[in-house]
């Protein structure tokens, strides 16, 4: 009877654990979400290539900024030449700012000629909350082994003027090709900015 | 030549003017560079400027350190040669919360001063052009990133300029919001840094706080809304409430750490966090503003008490302490748990009292009892002492051993109805109860009694507990079995004292019938702990659950119809019977599938007319933050003496009524499975199981400890509400 009692104990204080905050050089908190396409995409099946996660919001200059300029595009396109599998993730909920349907996701993917391998629908939050996403854009680069590699800001550049893109130091970009040449990341870690996650 | 350069002049000054371009209108911000005083001293020296932002409702706008989102407004300055600009004094922010996140920012208005060095030697009469190119984002649900150039023009003049009659109010406001700047050392601040929080301990404001009162603060005084905000974004999460913690010298606050602190290397570098602590004080009477103090202070790492708060019940004396749990073991008998054993008590005890040595039975009974109190308590220690986090009731919180503790009132509940019987063969009933058990059967009585006793928590139970649990072992057993002691003393009491034995009825045949009665508050029990089970499992445990008990009953039955058949093969037939259908009830039990309710948070325990929310220390805390009067109830759906309170004293309309007219936030906390924030907010209060019910008033440090039983009068008491 005690016995049993400590297994239930034990067993019990198994299914508590508590959500970690997600960390650089830990595994990357797993995820389920639906894309555009209807589709269940989870982390674990991207195992074996390099993930990158983009929190975006269609109406915020932040984003728009780097859409506008085609600066977003042609990293994703990249991205997929380097054989990375890149995730667009709206995290905004219904009836909040930049909250929008799988089909509206699909037209925006259309018009600002996006690259991303799949665009994930987060209205919930729950994605957004794992990663403790705060902004649009938050980046964050997850490597084959499903290790959290890069988080924060797309560049060193935290403002809306798309004429900083040029010359800025793009994080997203350094940590793919330090991943794929297997060097040390040199900024593994940055201060995401942009608009708030409309949670 | 000269006559056309100064027209010249005169024209570019009236063109700068045609364009009043010291305002700038947006539809969300009204943008106006103004000046503290009505000119510039010829002679030189030090004046102010600054940005005022005018925010349309709802919109906001950021201070240095956004917080999780947005960008601090910036400020680019053309200026004559000689002049300079400071940095933006920025006054303290304020903590914008929005959905999860939250930044520091500013809403309604901001003044964003800025010092000008004035050089020598300027000529008065002539006028100074000051230019500045201001760039901010503004943000509601969405974010506008706005800009504006503007200028103003001052005279120059001789001697000290007069202020700005418009605008000089709005400078001293914004002044007195600039965080003071402490030169000499009296504010060691220190931190200390995990990968998961950051304490900031602040041992040195009460001499500091003091100022402009004649009694100085205790640090409690101003811990109302302590609020640290870091200039470094990054460094805390700054959505995390902060709530000061008073500890021996000074106050701490505990917040997650942002992701710099998260990361082992970042952490090391960080050799200091600096900020702005903004306070504010509790002693203000009702209408008052706030008075606010803010200080820029410099973090060191270093070593930081422990936020411990004191354990209340810690103070008890040990005898005290003993005495109490005798006293909760006594009152214990009074409860509804023990009720269904107590009847089978009183039975036992109506035969051995005409037995030859009553007072072994009695004695027995309380060996049983405290034997078990005893073992639980190991059982507890050892658990805590493998890192478990567990309390009273624990052994409640796995529905394994509430349905095993249902499976066995179920075979109590057969007994008495004369399903089967224990040991043996069937006799006269008159002689049954005393030869049949025997002392054993009288020790298991007192197991059964502490083990159904569980979901019950009796006054003064609570505080001899939680005093137990900051003792020594020893200590901690000798509590628990002085808990024993008070369950089981009267009825020692009675089979000691022949006078009351003989006050007892005779056996005899109504005995059977008493008995055959007493099944169905057993099976009232087992009701409740499947409706417990309920709140612990699936629907398809539950299923499972009862099928157990089915197959349980159906042994149950067989065992029964053995022992009254004397053939040998019907006997071997039926154990196999018997065999089959227990298997079949513990597989049952043990493929019990999990389903914890906490994770979907809604308390179970509670169908309150109340509005409620669930529990969390984070809500605790935004609330008290916020000043709201908090109610916390710390519940169980197997804690009888919790259901009784809140049918009693927490459903009524008169109390709802007096919840909505205080304005008092009701939390639930629902420990019927394990969470490890019950059992913190519990054990802060020196508590080791449920019921708890804590009152917070607005503003105060403390929260105020109910009593364990409540009543409707008492209700309206606390929550300041007359009949």
């Amino acid at each position: 009877m005690m016995k049993s009692l400590l297994c239930a104990v034990a067993a019990l204080s198994l299914t508590a654990t508590v959500h970690a905050a997600p960390a650089i050089g830990d595994p990357a908190p797993a995820f389920s979400a639906v894309d555009t396409a209807g589709k269940t995409r989870t982390l674990s099946e991207f195992k074996g290539k390099t993930v990158v996660l983009e929190w975006t919001n269609d109406g915020c200059p932040y984003v728009k900024k780097h859409y506008g300029a085609g600066n977003m595009q042609k990293l994703q396109q990249d991205a997929a030449k380097g054989g990375a599998v890149w995730l667009s993730i709206i995290s905004s909920a219904p009836g909040k700012q930049g909250y929008v349907t799988a089909a509206g996701a699909n037209e925006l993917t259309r018009t600002r000629g996006a690259a991303p391998a799949a665009v994930l629908l987060d209205p919930k939050g729950d994605v957004g909350r794992a990663y403790e996403a705060q902004t649009t854009p938050h980046m964050y680069v997850i490597d084959k082994d499903g290790v959290l590699r890069y988080m924060g800001a797309i560049d060193d550049k935290p403002t809306t003027d798309a004429a900083t893109i040029h010359g800025a130091r793009n994080y997203v970009r350094e940590a793919l090709t330090a991943i794929a040449s297997g060097q040390k990341i040199a900024e593994t870690a940055t201060d995401p900015y942009g608009c708030s996650v409309k949670y | 030549m000269r006559f056309v350069s100064a027209l010249l002049a005169l024209l570019m000054v009236v063109v700068a003017s045609a364009q009043a371009a010291d305002l700038a209108t947006t539809p969300r911000v009204e943008a106006r560079l103004v000046a503290e005083v009505t000119g510039v001293p010829a002679a030189g020296g030090t004046i102010s400027l600054a940005l005022h932002q005018k925010m349309q409702e709802g919109w906001h706008t950021y201070w240095i350190n956004p917080g999780e989102s947005g960008e601090p407004t910036t400020l680019a300055w053309t200026l004559p040669e000689g002049f300079a600009a400071s940095a933006i004094k920025w006054p303290y922010p304020e903590r914008i919360p929005f959905g999860d996140l939250a930044n520091y920012g500013y809403s309604n208005e901001v003044l964003l001063r800025v010092e000008i060095a004035v050089p020598e030697g300027l000529k008065p009469g002539s006028t100074i052009t000051f230019k500045t190119e201001a760039n901010w984002l503004v943000c509601k649900d969405v974010c506008i990133p706005e800009s504006a150039t503007l200028d103003l023009t001052l005279p120059v003049v001789d001697g000290a300029p007069p202020k700005n009659d418009a605008w000089k109010e709005t400078f001293a406001a914004a002044r007195a919001k600039e965080p003071k700047k402490e030169s000499q050392p009296v504010i060691f601040t220190e931190f200390a840094a995990t990968d998961k929080d950051v304490t900031l301990y602040f041992p040195a404001l009460t001499a500091h706080v003091a100022t402009g009162t004649q009694e100085p603060h205790t640090p409690k005084d101003f811990g109302k809304g302590a609020q640290f905000f870091p200039y470094t974004k990054g460094l805390i999460k700054a959505s995390a409430p902060q709530v000061a913690v008073p500890v021996e010298k000074g106050f701490t606050i505990t917040v997650p750490a942002g992701w710099r602190l998260r990361d082992a290397e970042r952490r090391k570098e960080t050799e200091a966090i600096e900020g702005v602590l903004v306070m504010r004080a509790i002693d203000t009477a009702v209408g008052e503003p706030d008075r606010v103090e803010a200080y820029e202070v410099s973090l060191s790492r270093g070593e930081v008490p422990a936020a411990t708060p004191q354990i209340a019940a810690a103070d008890l004396p040990l005898l005290q302490a003993i005495l109490f749990a005798v006293l909760g073991g006594l009152i214990l008998n009074l409860m509804p748990c023990v009720f269904p054993i107590l009847s089978m008590k009183a039975l036992a005890l109506v035969q051995a009292g005409h037995a030859e040595r009553p007072w072994a039975d009695g004695l027995a009974y309380m060996l049983g009892v405290m034997a078990t109190f005893a073992a639980l308590g190991g059982a507890l220690l050892w658990l805590r002492a493998m890192g478990e986090d567990v309390g009273w009731g624990f052994q409640l919180q796995s529905p394994l051993s509430v349905a095993a503790l249902a499976y066995v009132l179920t075979l109590v509940g057969l007994n008495l109805s004369g399903v089967f019987n224990v040991g043996g063969s069937v006799q006269g009933m008159g002689q049954g109860l005393a030869q049949r058990g025997g002392l054993i059967g009288t020790f298991f009585t007192g197991v059964l009694a502490v083990i159904v006793a569980a979901p019950c928590t009796a006054p003064f139970m609570g505080a001899a507990m939680g005093y137990a649990f900051t003792q020594p072992s020893a200590i901690t057993i000798a509590v628990f079995l002085a808990l024993g002691f008070g369950l089981a003393l009267p009825w020692v009491v009675v089979t000691l004292s022949p006078a009351l034995v003989r006050l007892l009825p005779r056996p005899g045949a109504w005995m059977e019938r008493f008995k055959q009665f007493l099944a169905f508050p057993m099976y009232a029990a087992v009701v409740w702990l499947v409706w417990v089970v309920s709140q612990q499992v699936t629907p398809e445990g539950l299923f499972r659950v009862m099928l157990g008990l089915v197959l349980l009953a159906l042994a149950a039955w067989a065992f029964g119809v053995a022992q009254s058949r004397a053939a040998r093969s019907e006997r071997i037939l039926l154990s196999g019977f018997v065999f089959l259908a227990s298997l079949g009830a513990s597989i049952a039990l043990i493929a019990l599938p999990f389903a914890p309710r906490t994770a979907d948070g809604q308390p179970a325990a509670v169908d309150a007319a109340i509005p409620a929310e669930p529990y969390t220390a984070a809500r605790l805390a935004a609330l008290r933050a916020e000043g709201k009067p908090v109610f916390v109830n710390l519940t169980a759906a197997w804690c009888v003496s919790c259901l009784y309170n809140e049918r009693v004293a927490l459903s009524s309309n008169i109390t709802a009524e007096a919840f909505k007219a205080s304005g008092t936030i009701y939390l639930i906390g629902d420990w019927t499975n394990r969470n490890p924030e019950i059992s913190a907010l519990l054990k802060q209060h020196g508590r080791e199981g449920v019921p708890l019910y804590l009152y917070y008033a607005p503003g105060a440090s403390e929260p105020r400890i109910l009593p364990q039983i409540l009543n409707e009068s008492l209700m309206l008491e606390v929550l300041g509400v007359s009949r």
